[in-house]
């Protein structure tokens, strides 16, 4: 049964990958693109939000991060790898100068602690004028890149999703996972947990970072409130709280799933205000009733037990 | 200058008050229920809106208002608590904490909305003019005087029903010693759901002052539950008095930051003493054990 399932992923994967090559639909495209960033942020930050248990509410901070980065040196005449890998150096500076005074809060505190760092980050976004151009956003020069954008998600995804097998798979994520369930047995199992913990963030950033270059290579424009703002920094939580947190791929059912609903409800629903509710609303029933998350549901298990793939939802 | 630095201190401890009351809330919620309400900042907002409603509606004395504010969101705070974090209650400590950051947030997301559907997303305040004093050479506006003579009352209150009722001294067994209070006899859930109560109406009540202070819009509620829990970490968990100095802390803070380097640089100073406090003193002031 396994085979049916990787004949079948196959088949996605190259549908996936022939797809800007056969169409000429942008607006399918674009859609596809912004799926593969909510699955690289979900996924990403489901590293330390479920398999270490520590809720990293600023996750996004590495993605605006990242878009800033790679933008401010973009208009200084900078190549975009020299961007890109800025991007990827600052997320790993952001990592490890976190790791030392957040990693001592425990639970609700870090959670909240988290989510000031994106806020400050938001706010120092809009003040910090002579870097960043504050209100005004920053705007890349102009170029057809969707296609390219595309491609780099793709492969961005895809890695994504291997190094979440792997972690799954591996030492590494024993560590992570004993981490949450007792921190303390962990460290007498002689688990250094800070080194892990600071290693989980770590990697945890690097992806939503070059995720930020893409995204900003594709848009073109960038500005406090798309790359540092609340709403899209609670995004990656609730879809990876959905789908399953601490699974292998939960984040990456929640990703597809929100994202569908944004795309297929929303976009036609036009109204001011009440989607933010209809997400409130969600959240709070997904608390009491499913706080597991969709891919533990029996919905899902069976047919994936049938597939032979149930470790995914662990 | 020294007069200068002296009006924006004593503006910064006016302010503090303020924001330690409603700090105090959201640490007693935590103590008790092990929930750290993320919607709490909204609910401040909400005693905000009521208490606008009711100063516009009916023309009734903004410092009057507390009077209905109070049990409104005591009530509310009980519902809130009976519906919605009772059934959560039971879980493990992980699946606790997943549950209700899922749940404040979502509460949060749908109070913002409601009240920017019902009310409009504009920025709203209540223009309430009472002439200033002087002494001696510094300028004290009296609305402040006022609201800060109501909070040190109000928590000299507190801390007495902290200290000598049952459910005060329930709540803070509750808070040090869990298993201990079980033990003890004491009703966990019901004292749990009052303690939701004082919170709630805490955080109304600081609402209700903070619109005569400063204009609301219905999307600030996170940014302010960071604030606030910005406060508790620096005095401490559970700390009345750290909650407190912590707010005096960050509310002249604030001034200074904004006098030095700009009003829009106010906003963060809460966010970058939080880190700060982290770095070098995360149990806070008062605090017992590492958070």
């Amino acid at each position: 049964m396994k085979r049916l399932a990787l004949a079948a992923g196959a088949l996605v994967l190259v549908y996936l990958a022939a797809l800007p090559l056969v169409s000429r639909n942008t607006y399918l495209l674009a859609s596809i693109l912004i799926l593969f960033i909510h699955i690289v942020l979900a996924q990403s930050y489901d590293i330390v939000g479920g398999h270490l248990g520590y809720l990293n509410l600023g996750h996004t901070t590495f993605f605006g991060l990242g878009t800033y980065v790679f933008s401010i040196l973009i208009i200084r005449d900078h190549s975009p790898l020299v961007g890109a890998a800025a991007a990827v150096a600052a997320a790993i500076l952001l990592a490890l100068l976190m790791s030392y005074p957040f990693f001592r809060l425990r639970g609700a505190y870090f959670a909240l602690a988290t989510l000031g760092v994106i806020l400050l980050f938001n706010r120092l976004a809009f003040n910090l004028e002579g870097l960043t151009q504050g209100t005004a956003g920053i705007s890349l020069p102009p170029k057809d890149s969707l296609m390219q954008s595309y491609y780099l998600g793709f492969a961005l995804t895809l890695g994504m999703l291997a190094t979440s097998l792997a972690i799954a798979r591996s030492r590494f994520g024993l560590a992570l996972r004993t981490i949450r369930e007792d921190e303390q047995v962990a460290e007498t199992f002689g688990v250094n947990s800070y080194y892990y913990k600071a290693a989980a963030l770590t990697l945890s950033g690097i992806f939503p970072s070059l995720m930020g270059c893409i995204f900003a290579w594709w848009q073109k424009y960038i500005h406090p409130d798309s790359t540092f703002g609340l709403e899209i920094a609670l995004f990656p939580v609730a879809m990876a709280m959905l789908g399953g947190t601490g699974t292998i791929f939960g984040p990456l059912v929640g990703a597809v799933f929100l994202t569908g609903v944004e795309d297929l409800i929303w976009a036609n629903v036009k109204v001011e205000y009440g989607k933010l509710t209809a997400y409130g609303v969600v959240l709070v029933l997904v608390a009491i009733v499913m706080p597991q998350g969709m891919i533990r549901t029996r919905w899902f298990r069976r047919p994936l037990r049938f597939l032979g793939l149930e470790e995914a939802s662990v | 200058m020294a007069a200068y630095l002296t009006q924006l201190v004593v503006l910064g401890i006016l302010v503090g008050g303020l924001y330690a009351l409603a700090a105090f809330g959201l640490s007693v919620i935590f103590g008790v229920s092990r929930v750290l309400n993320v919607a709490h900042g909204d609910l401040l907002l909400l005693g905000a809106l009521l208490s606008y409603g009711l100063f516009f509606g009916i023309g009734m004395n903004p410092f009057v208002t507390m009077l209905v504010v109070i049990p409104v969101f005591l009530v509310f705070g009980f519902a809130i608590e009976r519906s919605l974090v009772r059934p959560i209650s039971n879980r493990s400590p992980h699946e606790l904490l997943i549950s209700s950051v899922l749940l404040t947030l979502g509460v949060s997301m749908v109070i913002s909305d409601i009240s920017a559907w019902a009310t409009g997303a504009a920025d709203k305040g209540i223009a309430y003019s009472l002439p200033s004093m002087q002494i001696g050479g510094l300028i004290f506006p009296s609305i402040r005087l006022i609201i800060m003579g109501v909070i040190i009352v109000f928590t000299l209150a507190l801390s007495f029903y902290l200290k000598n009722s049952y459910v005060g001294r329930a709540m803070r067994a509750i808070t040090q010693d869990r298993e201990g209070a079980m033990i003890v006899g004491v009703n966990i859930p019901r004292v749990s759901m009052i303690t939701f109560g004082i919170g709630t109406a805490t955080a109304a009540l600081a609402g209700s002052f903070y619109i005569m202070l400063f204009t609301t819009n219905p999307y600030l509620g996170i940014p302010l539950t960071v604030k606030y829990l910005a406060i508790i970490v620096l005095g401490g968990l559970g700390s009345l008095p750290g909650a407190l100095v912590g707010g005096i802390a960050l509310g002249v803070a604030e001034q200074l930051a904004g006098f030095y380097y700009g009003g829009r640089w106010q906003e963060p100073v809460a966010f970058i003493l939080l880190i700060l406090i982290l770095l070098i003193r995360p149990q806070g002031l008062f605090g017992r054990a590492a958070a």
